[in-house]
């Protein structure tokens, strides 16, 4: 929240009523200096020291160490006793020496704590023994017991200057029971961190937000913390409003936290009745299954309880859980022999399976909340289900991607110069600011109907269709950020006669372990899949590795194993870098690990297609590129189960990729709904869903949807990739530019050839595919994309 | 002194076994905390409760009774059939305040002894003098006592009464907030648990006691309809988990039950 600390050497305020957690939280900020060898002083005026040693024991074995000064009076005696003063009487000591009993007030004499004899105190003390961090424990106390004779405010002013003065970093705690009162000390601080409680609905909710803090930007929302033994414990990803109170999801303000915010938001929703609900959508869409239907069951619902109809509300909401019950239904019978490659959608499904099994008898009984809170609840499942539709591929990647969106969205929007890039960072973003997000995900929503409302019913007929919904939506985003980034490019002049060497050899480590990694590598390893398709069952180890570089939590394995050393370094260097596509010749040949591994799957992609087309694909996939997108996302599912399957799948989003953006963007399109692209896709579409539905004929949505989300992972990982991972890099790189993209594609297929002669020639379907996508696709994706994304937004 | 295997303090049963859950055992011995409730919430009787656990426990305990008389306190709780002679009383309800200003204002520790509550007539206190209290003289009185009679439990009912009434105290807030922050360390140091009544201040308004006891519960009552609604909330408490949720209550002859 404040952006990495406190500014060393100035004083700040802990302000709150008491039992806020005041005391707690200034002990960790001297714990961690323990931890960081510093000395720390505590100075406590309230609680006597042997019960903040008993009281805080929790926070660890450094409490110990932390130096105490107990500036706390004696018993007034009353009598004519010898008053001393508190900086010639006592010394700090360690909490380790501080004696379990409270101290007992010397019989004959009795020190008074005056504010001038702690000014003495501690100017001694920091000079002799260079403290670096400090805490008052209270002001209020020394305002209160310690300052006779001086008017407390003029007191509280001298003092803090006075510690300013001293040179240390310091926490004041601060008693305020009201909110609104504008006391001297809190002008003066160079910055207020301020805890809350409140009593909503008879419950109490803590908050921490800071105030003020000079000299930084900082995060000025609140956010709910919690007390335990261990210290305060704030909950970054959940936001309290101001004025209402209540509480808000929200989207991580910034990337490097929101990479691994997506899981915690969820989690934190589980206080809701709306949960196991909003659980089981959040797999499905991860499963790529269609939830159009819903979708429309939870907008009634919300509909119906912005009106305050609440038995609307429970009828809606049944239903929606019901279809939630069917849907994975539809799931846990899918004919899946071999688990999906992208782990993320094998663990959803995994669970959704899990959970059909105990759910049967329904979900469990919903407690409605209040109205007002019914509304974010809802809001916020809403928010899943639209990013579902909008990007089935993104949900896949959710755990990396909406981050990567989220970073995508902050910087690349620009770089996005590309229709493709500003789709792929809309569907990021839908993902990733799921509550924030509500407006974005909505345009998707308009779209999805169409395609959704067939998926549901169609299991057999409409199973083609949801299928091609979902297949395309997700190339869409993948191929969109590699354009964007303008990785493509890059590769394609320059780095692509470097590349392809390294390619192909990257690509058989990587296609091997790729395939068989399948998950993590969603984007690249999609391309190597292809390149060692079926190879899923073997999952080389590289794979794995590859798998990792492409996801954003795996992608630093990967990076290490396939990239080596470099590659990690210059897939860093590559996501803030869209920029990166023309230099992406340099880059390629040192990082040729990033450059490898986007460019390798980008590569083994293209060298893919050109294997594939050796064998039956050459011909077909330039041929039919609408098949091929279709084709690649069933048969990723497919594929799943089946080596050749795999290899199709992957193939596909290769194929997408490889055959560029322009392949994948058209699917995107036609599966986001747009209508550009609609002529042109829609054969496509049909021609896969055709070729998918023959695989899947049973389960259609289901089976298409994890095709799909296979699919898309990897275009997700790709324009994750470029925000978070190495991977991205290479993705953007191509992103940029929409003319390299055609000269990309040309020297990937040859590149693609060469690639292939290595390895087999399972892949040929799948490269085949992604030949065909490429030609149709280019077209559809730039025109397309763009005017599909504007439209949803 | 000791090491890191610090035994967990030792816990004194409130008497009241709901309150006691929701501390998880019951108050930390030998620090003093606060109750707050409005006029009627059952502070009073949250504090007998507190004594009559101690006289369970074979313990010293007090009463410093401000607010009302100790023989109304008596007649009270007749109807719960409980006992409280056993309770030690600082009779510390100021008398009749002379209209003259001038005149002579002795302390309640020159006048009153204590007494058991089975001593206290029926009648009122009728001193020619009018006595005032001043937090001095309580701790005074109790530094006497703590002599000869350990008490582990003291209840100062109440604080506010203290503070409104004592002539002292009213002149000099400065004064006032060592004198109390004075008695609550003495009580501290002495070992002994106290409950410290008080009606809410200004919410504005910070009291010392409020910022130097170790804890507050808080009482609270409103009408439902025409039935009243007490309710029990732990607002804080140093160095012991708790239920910080609002728990309602009724008032029986048993006294306080925590549903």
């Amino acid at each position: 929240m404040l952006e990495g600390g406190l500014v060393a050497h100035r004083p700040y305020l802990i302000v709150g009523p008491s039992g806020t957690g005041k005391t707690s939280l200034a002990l960790q900020f001297l714990l961690e200096g323990v931890r960081r060898g510093e000395r720390t002083l505590y100075v406590t005026l309230e609680e006597p020291p042997n019960e903040v040693r008993v009281n805080h024991r929790g926070l660890g074995p450094e409490l110990l160490e932390v130096e105490v000064f107990d500036a706390i009076p004696d018993i007034m005696r009353y009598e004519r006793v010898p008053f001393k003063d508190v900086a010639s009487v006592r010394h700090s000591l360690r909490f380790r020496d501080v004696p379990l009993e409270i101290r007992l007030s010397p019989e004959l004499a009795a020190v008074e704590v005056t504010m001038t004899a702690l000014e003495q105190m501690l100017r001694t003390e920091v000079l002799h023994r260079s403290y670096s961090r400090l805490v008052i424990d209270s002001l209020t106390a020394l305002q209160y017991f310690c300052m006779k004779g001086f008017d407390p405010v003029a007191g509280a002013q001298a003092f803090l200057r006075f510690v300013s003065d001293l040179r240390v970093t310091t926490l004041l705690t601060v008693e305020s029971p009201l909110e609104d009162v504008e006391t001297p000390e809190r002008m003066l601080a160079r910055g207020e961190i301020r805890l809350f409680r409140w009593e909503l609905e008879g419950r109490t909710v803590r908050a921490i937000g800071v105030e003020k803090f000079r000299g930084s930007s900082h995060d000025v929302r609140l956010h709910p913390y919690r007390i335990g033994r261990a210290g305060i414990d704030v909950k970054l990803d959940v936001t309290i409003s101001r004025d209402t109170r209540q509480i808000i999801e929200t989207v991580p303000l910034f990337e490097p936290a929101a990479a691994k915010a997506p899981v915690p938001v969820p989690a934190e929703a589980r206080i809701t009745p709306l949960d196991p609900l909003a659980e089981e959508v959040r797999d499905l869409v991860l499963a790529g299954v269609d939830v159009t239907a819903l979708r429309s069951e939870v907008e009634a619902a919300l509909e119906s309880a912005t009106t305050g109809e609440m038995n609307r509300v429970r009828a809606h909401l049944a239903r929606a859980n019901a279809l939630a019950v069917d849907l994975s239904g539809a799931v846990r019978d899918l004919p899946l022999r071999t688990p999906p490659p992208d782990p993320t959608v094998a663990d959803a499904i995994q669970r959704i399976v899990n959970r059909s099994e105990a759910a049967r008898a329904g979900f469990p009984p919903t407690n409605l909340l209040p109205p007002k809170l019914l509304e974010v609840q809802l809001q916020w499942v809403l928010s899943l289900l639209p990013v579902a539709h909008a990007e089935p591929v993104p949900l896949p990647g959710a755990v990396p991607e909406p981050l990567d969106t989220a970073e995508s969205v902050v910087v690349p929007e620009p770089p996005a110069g590309a229709t493709l890039p500003s789709e792929g960072e809309i569907g990021a973003a839908s993902p990733g600011g799921v509550g924030l997000a509500v407006d974005a995900v909505v345009p998707p929503v308009i779209p999805i109907p169409e395609s959704p409302e067939t998926t549901p019913e169609v299991e057999e007929r409409g199973a083609p269709s949801p299928l091609e919904i979902f297949p395309e939506p997700i190339p869409e985003p993948t191929p969109e950020p590699r354009y964007a980034t303008g990785a493509e490019p890059s590769i394609g002049p320059g780095t692509g006669t470097p590349i392809l060497p390294p390619t192909p050899t990257a690509t058989d480590p990587r296609a091997g372990p790729g395939t068989a990694t399948t998950p993590s590598l969603e984007p690249l390893a999609s391309p190597e899949t292809t390149v060692a398709p079926t190879p899923s069952p073997d999952r080389p180890s590289p794979v794995g590795e590859i798998a990792p570089a492409a996801t954003p939590s795996e992608p630093l394995p990967a990076v290490e194993k396939l990239p080596v050393p470099v590659r990690s370094p210059t897939v860093a260097a590559a996501r803030p870098m869209q920029p990166w596509s023309p230099p992406s010749l340099p880059w390629v040949q040192p990082p040729i690990p990033e450059a490898k591994t986007k460019p390798a799957a980008q590569t083994s992609a293209r060298p893919v297609p050109p294997v594939s087309a050796p064998p039956p694909g050459q011909p077909s996939p330039r041929a039919a590129p609408p098949p091929a997108p279709g084709q690649r996302p069933p048969l990723p599912q497919i594929a799943g189960p089946t080596p050749a399957a795999i290899a199709p799948t992957a193939t596909a989003p290769w194929a997408a990729p490889a055959p560029v953006d322009r392949g994948p963007p058209p699917a995107a399109r036609v599966a986001k709904g747009v209508v550009p692209a609609p002529t042109a896709p829609a054969p496509k579409r049909k021609r896969k869903s055709s070729s998918s539905t023959r695989r899947r004929a049973t389960a259609a949505p289901a089976t298409a949807a994890p095709a799909a989300a296979t699919v898309p992972t990897p275009l997700r990982e790709t324009s994750p990739e470029a925000g978070a991972l190495p991977n991205l890099p290479t993705e953007p790189p191509p992103a940029p530019v929409t003319s390299t993209r055609p000269k990309r594609r040309p020297a990937r297929k040859r590149r693609a050839p060469s690639v292939v002669a290595v390895r087999p020639g399972t892949p040929p379907p799948d490269s085949a595919p992604p030949s065909t996508p490429e030609p149709a696709e280019p077209a559809p994706f730039d025109a397309p994309a763009p005017s599909s994304s504007p439209e949803e937004r | 002194m000791a090491t890191e295997g610090l035994s967990p303090e030792r816990r004194v049963a409130t008497g009241v076994p709901g309150l006691d859950r929701m501390l998880g055992g019951g108050l930390v011995a030998g620090r003093p905390y606060l109750v707050t409730g409005g006029t009627g919430s059952g502070k009073s009787l949250l504090g007998l409760q507190f004594l009559l656990e101690g006289i369970r426990h074979d313990e010293e305990v007090l009463l410093v009774a401000v607010d009302e008389p100790p023989n109304e306190i008596i007649e009270n709780v007749r109807s719960f059939g409980w006992d409280l002679s056993a309770i030690k009383t600082l009779d510390a309800n100021p008398g009749t305040r002379a209209i003259r200003r001038h005149m002579a204002v002795q302390e309640i520790r020159t006048m009153t002894d204590l007494k058991s509550m089975r001593d206290h007539s029926q009648d009122q206190k009728r001193s020619s003098d009018s006595e005032d209290i001043a937090i001095q003289s309580i701790q005074l009185k109790l530094r006497q006592q703590m002599a000869d009679r350990p008490y582990r439990r003291v209840v100062v009912d109440s604080i506010t009464s203290i503070r409104r009434f004592a002539i002292k105290a009213s002149m000099d807030p400065q004064a006032e907030r060592t004198e109390i922050q004075s008695l609550l360390r003495f009580l501290s140091e002495a070992g002994v648990t106290t409950l410290i009544t008080s009606t809410p201040s200004d919410p504005g308004l910070l009291t010392p006691e409020e910022i130097l006891t170790r804890g507050e519960i808080l009482l609270t009552r409103k009408w439902v309809g025409d039935r009243s609604v007490r309710q029990l909330k732990i607002v804080r408490i140093r160095g012991c988990a708790h239920d910080p949720e609002r728990r309602p209550f009724v008032i029986t002859d048993q006294g306080i039950l925590i549903s």
